[in-house]
């Protein structure tokens, strides 16, 4: 469970989670995009 | 805009077949991939920094040389001119120079508060993000399902219309990639755990 007080403390709320995140999300989307559009191409 | 830019490849993907699809996809994106460089080497923080504490209206972030008007502009410039010396095509050059720069555009309606210059020069977004953060998702879909709905009628013109699995799954990606986000429009994935 997510505990926002201790996470501060321990210096974790300071890992930059919200860019790394976007990272893995912008490449899943990035895959599956130009999965579908070009599945069919010769 | 976050994934709906993705969706601006959609637009020339028909009349640049011959070309790789990937390279639409990733100058659609090109200001946003620097930015998230930017933001991991400190130059363009994002504030908070972590996942669980941000939302779109608690977050503050520097997007200086990767989404402000003038540097979005020279970027786009950058990309066709770097587009066309690899692959000497200058219809391809103009729309990879164009969708960089869309990208920036796109985020003055849909986005974070955005300059012309320098931070603090004249701002020229509407800052929906902070302001009507449900309106910007909307704009978003609308914007995305317009793509789809505009590569499917011009694939249709040209005996490739998608197969219905495969159109599913293109506005699933895009309409699940926008949704996922709402929850967090002012309660942060932290607090969401909490309660839960």
């Amino acid at each position: 469970v997510y505990d926002g007080i201790h996470d501060k403390q321990n210096g974790a709320a300071n890992m930059p989670t919200l860019i790394l995140g976007l990272i893995v999300f912008y490449a899943i989307c990035f895959a599956l995009i130009n999965y579908i559009v070009t599945k069919d191409d010769k | 805009m976050i994934v709906g830019h993705y969706a601006a490849a959609l637009i020339p993907r028909s009349r640049l077949r011959q070309y790789p699809f990937w390279l639409l996809l990733l100058c659609a994106n090109i200001p946003e991939f620097l930015w998230l460089l930017l933001a991991l080497l400190g130059i363009e923080p994002a504030s908070p920094p972590s996942i669980f504490d941000a939302t779109f209206k608690n977050l503050k972030v520097a997007m200086t040389f990767s989404h402000n008007l003038i540097p979005g502009v020279i970027q786009g410039v950058v990309v066709a001119a770097l587009v066309f010396a690899w692959f000497r095509s200058k219809p391809l050059a103009y729309w990879c120079g164009f969708l960089t720069i869309f990208h920036v555009l796109s985020d003055l309606v849909v986005g974070f508060e955005h300059q012309l210059l320098a931070p603090d020069s004249m701002p020229v977004s509407l800052n929906t993000y902070g302001t009507l953060p449900y309106v910007a998702f909307a704009i978003e879909i609308a914007f995305s399902v317009g793509c789809i709905a505009w590569y499917q009628y011009q694939e249709s013109k040209q005996g490739r219309g998608l197969s219905t699995p495969r159109l599913v799954s293109l506005y699933a990606v895009f309409l699940i990639g926008i949704a996922i986000w709402v929850p967090t429009t002012s309660v942060s994935l932290g607090q969401w755990m909490q309660r839960i």
